[in-house]
């Protein structure tokens, strides 16, 4: 699930870059260190808002050292899986144990104990597919998918979804 | 039914049961307790002082033993009073929702649930489903049970369709890959000498990281004659995967070259960041449970500890002086014969010879699906080749050599043959790299046939029991079976032993009652205990000889074997060497012309080895070129040679190409 959440970071400026464009290097520096990052709490953060505000606030001298902390308050938008959420997804993967599917920067393994009964895996196609009579669920097929458990690992988050219930499943 | 629960093995055994908890049926949560325990330790009792000597009493300790998981019970096999004496005992059987039989990323990948690596118990949740039989490393593992299962789905499905598994290898198996940047010129340059022949190299470049910084490393690809081919007849009967040691990347990439469309390797591809192992490559990796249906070719043996299910292929080598560019991980290897120019090498026809195996192979496994092995059936097809053969080789290994560790011995015992390390009445060929050997001489003497090695690659080969005529070596001065028992009681005094055990061999043999392995491990023991001055006096008596006969060519065509004559600072000893030589020589030519086969394997034979013979007194601006180059720039030499004698050369070349 997408949410558009307050979030801030603490970062450390050098004494070299105070100046007229210190908020640009901070704004820099914030979209580098945050895009793109996972964390069990928050999910993916997607995106930084950059229409709202993004308060660098004043920054504080480090004692000894001459470089300014800043505590930087933003925007983001993150992506959260939550366990029991349907989500829209791309076949990656396919093999005899099951599905692996994309769902943006998430990955979702869809065993084969929760697809179908009436879809097969059929390793002589090509490329290789779960079939039944009248579906095909191949590598870019796109899927319908419960989300049944989540994981947040460092940098990571595994997930596994089901196809096994009504209106799941190739769409 | 339920999950079968055991004791930790950290416990100390035995333990005594005292007091049960839950009847069944009933619901426990995890660490919920199930049975009271005592057990018995022995501890410092407190008296003494001394840090050395320290008086022990045992002691009665108290336990619990709590459920490592939920559900209900479904079964109780303890009582009050039980003794248990080890982890093995099943206690109880706990029904839960679901076992956890397919996991992915710490998590149940049939419920869901986030599953614990270890608790304070030390039972291990992700300890149930530890074997990771997908061909990456997505983190994707699964249970014995769950294996089991896949595999008989699989065996069905191929069954069904009448296929089996076949694992392939790329480097030096398929593909030759070189990295020299030579290449590309040699492409680009349509002027070049070497343009005809590397004009259908494919090249791919892949950036990797080397001493330090990233660089584009170009690979450049020469295809195996006939793969295409191959491929397509063996899709019709296999199931391809691809096992290699080589990078994902790069296996990719050799993949898109060889099958651009995915039709014959999908996404089967196991590369070595998904290999367990960096130097072995083992079949239970991508299947557990059961590999009968499943056969493997490979240039390398070793690699696969000589595994019954392996067709070892002879190594394609394109690039002169560049090996298998992704082996540099695996062990070095031992007794390694391998020809220096190998007459197969005129027209590869590897594949095409494999490629009947694997069809015949089908066949026989397709008249008996239900219970043939491949692991028996092609040993069987193999062995073939040297049924009954007690083989011996004669100058190949350094004496230190352990024979179970030479490639070549492994080799020809994967085809039946065994091979005994000293000469005995049993042994039916004698492998000689030149006739003058002392082994060769007392076979000789013993009319045992005494062969060069091409007659042994010649099996390998064609996995039939080769006519040794034309591979057969002239040897001089026989030591005959009288003369060589009085010589060897000289040197030997347990000569005896050695016949009588060898004698009680033979009837054996003849009685068709022989255990071939217990018996060459016999053998070998037997000899390995003996006096180490008798290996020592025998190596002065093969390393005489060398010297001339050495490297002078088996079958050299006789009139190059005369001018060598006429060149070489005489001495009677090697004239007369020489002229035997011509005269085996001439033997085999008059074999080979009624063979068109073996005639051109000899031509080739000759010339390549008239080319490598430093000793042979012809002048030959190649040979001295090819001297001084090292091993890796033989490319280089390639060039050169070209232009220095671009007829021969080339003509040679050519012949590769076909």
């Amino acid at each position: 699930m997408f949410f558009l959440k307050g979030l801030s970071l603490e970062l450390t400026l050098h004494p070299s870059y105070f100046g007229p464009l210190m908020h640009q290097y901070l704004r820099e520096k914030l979209l580098q260190e945050v895009e793109g990052t996972v964390s069990g709490e928050y999910g993916y953060i997607v995106s930084v808002v950059d229409g709202m505000e993004i308060n660098v606030g004043s920054g504080v001298v480090q004692s000894g050292q001459g470089s300014a902390t800043f505590n930087v308050k933003y925007h983001a938008i993150v992506f959260k899986p939550f366990k029991g959420e349907v989500v829209d997804a791309i076949v990656t993967n396919v093999n005899k144990m099951g599905v692996f599917c994309d769902v943006g920067p998430l990955s979702v393994f869809v065993s084969a104990h929760l697809i179908p009964q009436n879809m097969s895996f059929n390793p002589a196609t090509n490329p290789p597919a779960f079939v039944s009579e009248d579906q095909s669920i191949e590598k870019g097929s796109k899927i319908r998918v419960k989300i049944v458990g989540v994981r947040a690992d460092v940098g990571k988050i595994f997930a596994i979804g089901s196809i096994k219930e009504d209106f799941l499943g190739l769409l | 039914m339920g999950t079968e629960v055991r004791l930790p093995a950290s416990l100390l055994y035995p333990i005594e049961v005292i007091q049960t908890f839950g009847e069944l049926g009933q619901r426990v949560s995890k660490h919920d307790p199930l049975f009271k325990f005592k057990y018995w330790n022995r501890v410092a009792d407190g008296t003494s002082s001394t840090e050395e000597d320290v008086p022990t009493v045992t002691k009665e300790f108290y336990g619990t033993f709590e459920s490592p998981f939920t559900g209900e019970i479904a079964h109780c096999r303890v009582q009050t009073g039980d003794k248990i004496n080890d982890s093995e005992t099943i206690v109880y059987l706990i029904a839960e929702g679901c076992d956890h039989q397919v996991q992915y990323g710490g998590l149940c990948a049939i419920c869901g649930r986030e599953l614990e690596e270890k608790d304070y118990m030390g039972y291990s949740e992700t300890q149930r489903a530890p074997i990771a039989m997908s061909h990456d490393t997505n983190g994707l593992t699964v249970s014995r049970t769950e294996a089991e299962r896949l595999e008989l789905r699989s065996h069905q499905q191929l069954l069904a369709s009448k296929r089996l598994i076949l694992v392939v290898d790329l480097d030096q198996t398929v593909i030759h890959c070189a990295v020299n940047p030579e290449i590309q010129q040699w492409i680009r340059d349509p002027q070049s000498p070497n343009h005809d022949l590397v004009k259908d190299v494919k090249q791919f470049t892949i950036r990797e990281r080397a001493g330090g910084r990233d660089q584009n490393c170009i690979y450049f690809v020469k295809v195996r004659p006939g793969l295409e081919q191959f491929l397509r007849e063996m899709h019709a009967k296999y199931e391809m995967h691809v096992y290699t040691m080589a990078t994902k990347q790069y296996a990719l990439e050799i993949a898109k070259i060889i099958d651009p469309t995915g039709e014959y390797f999908a996404d089967r591809i196991l590369s070595r960041d998904a290999s367990d192992n960096l130097v072995h490559k083992d079949l239970k990796r991508l299947f557990p449970v059961s590999t009968r249906m499943v056969t493997v070719i490979d240039d390398r043996g070793d690699v696969w500890n000589w595994s019954p299910n392996l067709i070892r292929v002879m190594p394609y080598q394109f690039w002169s002086g560049t090996g298998d560019i992704n082996s540099k991980f695996l062990p070095h290897r031992n007794g390694l014969v391998i020809p220096d120019k190998d007459p197969q090498l005129k027209s590869d026809g590897e594949l095409l010879r494999v490629g009947q195996y694997l069809n015949d192979l089908h066949t026989k496994f397709y008249q008996n699906p239900t219970s043939a092995d491949v692991a028996k059936v092609l040993p069987a097809m193999k062995c073939k080749a040297f049924k009954n053969c007690v083989l011996l080789f004669s100058g190949f290994f350094s004496l230190d050599t352990d024979l179970d560790n030479a490639d070549i011995v492994q080799w020809v015992r994967s085809f039946g043959a065994v091979v005994v390390v000293d000469f005995l009445p049993s042994v039916t060929h004698v492998i000689a790299k030149n006739p003058g050997t002392m082994k060769a001489r007392q076979a000789s003497g013993h009319k045992k046939p005494v062969v060069s090695i091409w007659w042994v690659f010649q099996c390998l080969k064609t996995w039939q029991h080769v006519d040794e005529q034309p591979y057969i070596l002239e040897v001089e001065n026989p030591i005959g079976p009288e003369s060589s028992e009085s010589q060897s009681l000289e040197i030997e005094p347990a000569e005896e032993v050695d016949s009588t055990i060898a004698d009680g061999f033979m009837r054996g043999l003849q009685r068709g009652e022989v255990d071939w392995n217990e018996l060459d491990e016999e053998l070998k023991e037997l000899l390995d205990d003996e006096d180490e001055t008798i290996l020592e006096e025998e190596d002065s008596f093969d390393a005489e000889e060398p010297d001339q006969t050495d490297l002078v060519p088996n079958k050299l065509d006789s009139t190059k074997a005369a001018l060598e004559n006429e060149k070489e600072p005489t001495d009677s000893n090697t004239n007369s060497k020489s002229k035997s030589d011509s005269k085996s020589d001439s033997n085999s030519n008059s074999d080979s012309n009624s063979n068109p086969d073996s005639k051109s394997d000899s031509n080739s034979d000759s010339n390549s080895n008239s080319k490598s013979d430093p000793n042979s007194g012809i002048e030959d601006p190649i040979t001295d070129s090819k001297q001084a180059q090292g091993a890796g720039s033989l490319l280089g030499k390639r060039t050169r040679s070209v232009y220095e004698n671009e007829e021969d050369e080339f003509a040679e070349l050519e012949g590769d190409w076909d």
